[in-house]
């Protein structure tokens, strides 16, 4: 008979220790429901930027996992994130992505709801309802908890999960690296342009994993280096990473909450690498923030360079350009709907937010060159991995097995190529799907058992 | 009322009962608006809660109200069927 993850256990499945992981993760359907029920309905989730919804009556239509939710701004000003689903028979209360509405109304029976949540309007309700319908008892379902961190909105379906601050832990410092301006003031990012939405035909979880600092597959990219898309191109420096200083050491952490993040410490003697050299308007900002930056951090702290990081479960970022937040939302166990957030200093001038605009277009999404390399690499992984036989075979994490050092309570610092963070990404990702309580997923008791 | 999709805001309103207000915001879904309904004006001020429950008891489709934060109005949830016409 054959058995399935869910009867296995799903802590067999992640085998950390000698470095294994199941293919059943990557395209099983019991994992994917496990998925569902533990995962997404327990972890903070990433659900926009602040500045998508400046105004009272903005929306915009995100998601949690594979459902969808508004994120949006009552008359009061208060942020609120509700589930996209009437509580009269279920359909979509929001088709649009996003907008400015006083109300939202249900196209169904025209059940409408205000931008906090209540249900304000219901068809002939004097004649068919009074006296039995509670309005009140009938508003849109709300997320218990919800946070902003310097504009980036999180939200969490548990009202037991911990405080985001909490949750996300010591990445926090990682994360301002993308938040932050480039000058060094606290958050003072917003997002530019529309959200990038394009669905491949893969596991949520390759995304998350490669941008915990999978620099090992540099190889996909060597088409785009070649060319060359970096903004000093035209100027003769084509590949993505050359403008890199000599003596830069490169730095990956795992931390407890499943979190990982790839960034770099600039050599303690630094000055300013021209990255813009294909505009010189732009280069001057970016010079200008550089040695603000270091004025207002002090030499140490400014050192720090972000790369990549995923914040457990599904969000991931690029910390220098193409500066974004992105998002795998599960679409399925073998489909994935990738949102892309772009992020620009919100006072920049016009000329260097429209000339990163074009630069992140042409790096990143469904048509930038970079991505593209990625997709088709996780596109075949999925498919080739689906097979009966092929699932027999766990994939290989065994990449600088023992060169971590354990830096802070379960927090592993790694200063070489490595697939630390995946290994503690999984292992934690089986903790979810197993369904343990928050202890357990914070690793406050033990932190991350190696 | 033929429609409400092309009530603009400002746009100067009966409701049921009679009672007059001015389009607040209309998500021009054809169902619903918000109207707004000038509590404070003098000729009003006194009569206007009384006026507003008595057009709720008209309404076969019941009319919301929420007072407005910036304001002594109040915004009234009303539906198309609750628009008499359009003043002038």
């Amino acid at each position: 008979m054959k058995s399935s993850p869910a009867e296995n256990g799903f802590d067999r499945l992640v085998d950390a220790v000698n470095g294994t992981i199941s293919r059943e993760l990557f395209v099983s359907d019991d994992v994917h429901r496990a998925e569902q029920e533990h995962l997404f309905s327990r972890a903070w989730l990433f659900v926009g930027h602040e500045s998508q919804i400046p105004n009272p009556g903005d929306f915009f239509t995100s998601r949690m996992g594979e459902e969808s939710v508004i994120l949006c701004r009552d008359r009061a000003h208060k942020i609120h994130v509700f589930l996209n689903t009437c509580r009269h028979r279920g359909m979509k209360v929001c088709r649009y992505d996003e907008g400015n509405t006083p109300l939202l109304t249900c196209p169904y029976h025209a059940w409408s709801y205000s931008l906090d949540g209540k249900l304000v309007g219901v068809p002939m309700y004097n004649k068919l309802y009074e006296g039995v319908l509670d309005r009140d008892a009938w508003s849109l379902i709300e997320v218990p908890q919800l946070a902003n961190y310097k504009g980036a909105m999180f939200a969490t379906w548990d009202p037991l999960a911990p405080p985001f601050d909490e949750y996300l832990g010591g990445a926090r410092e990682h994360l301002d690296l993308v938040l932050d301006a480039r000058d060094g003031r606290e958050g003072g990012s917003e997002v530019i342009g529309g959200i990038q939405k394009w669905i491949v035909p893969s596991n949520w979880k390759f995304g998350t994993e490669n941008f915990m600092g999978d620099t090992y597959h540099n190889v996909s990219h060597r088409s785009v280096d070649l060319v060359g898309i970096s903004p000093n191109a035209r100027s003769g420096m084509k590949g993505r990473r050359a403008d890199e200083l000599p003596g830069t050491q490169h730095v990956w952490l795992s931390y407890p909450q499943g979190h990982g993040v790839h960034s770099m410490l600039l050599p303690a003697e630094n000055s300013y690498v021209e990255a813009f050299r294909d505009d010189p308007e732009v280069e001057a900002y970016f010079r200008r923030c550089y040695e603000e930056r270091k004025a207002r951090l002090g030499p140490e702290r400014s050192r720090w360079v972000g790369l990549v990081g995923s914040l457990f479960p599904n969000l991931s970022f690029h910390g220098r350009q193409p500066r974004s937040l992105f998002v795998w939302h599960p679409h399925g166990p073998r489909s994935m709907e990738v949102w892309r957030f772009y992020l620009v200093d919100a006072d920049a001038p016009e000329v260097v937010k429209d000339f990163l605009r074009h630069y992140y277009m042409r790096y990143s999404g469904p048509g930038g060159m970079t991505e593209q390399d990625d997709m088709e690499n996780w596109n075949y992984a999925t498919a080739a991995s689906n097979g009966t036989i092929a699932r027999r075979y766990p994939y290989n994490y065994q990449q600088s097995m023992h060169a971590g050092a354990e830096v802070a309570p379960g927090t592993m610092q790694t200063t070489q190529i490595n697939e630390q963070n995946s290994r503690d990404f999984y292992r934690r990702w089986a903790d979810y799907v197993g369904n343990r309580d928050w202890n357990v997923l914070l690793g406050r008791d033990a932190g991350v058992k190696r | 009322m033929d429609s409400i999709q092309y009530l603009e805001r400002g746009t100067k309103i009966s409701l049921v009962g009679d009672v007059p207000a001015k389009v607040e915001d209309n998500p021009r879904d054809g169902a619903w608006l918000v109207a707004r309904f000038s509590h404070s004006s003098p000729d009003l001020a006194a009569t206007g809660g009384e006026r507003l429950r008595a057009a709720n008891r008209k309404s076969a489709h019941g009319l919301t109200f929420v007072r407005d934060p910036q304001t002594p109005d109040v915004l009234v949830i009303v539906h198309a069927d609750d628009i008499l016409g359009v003043r002038s």
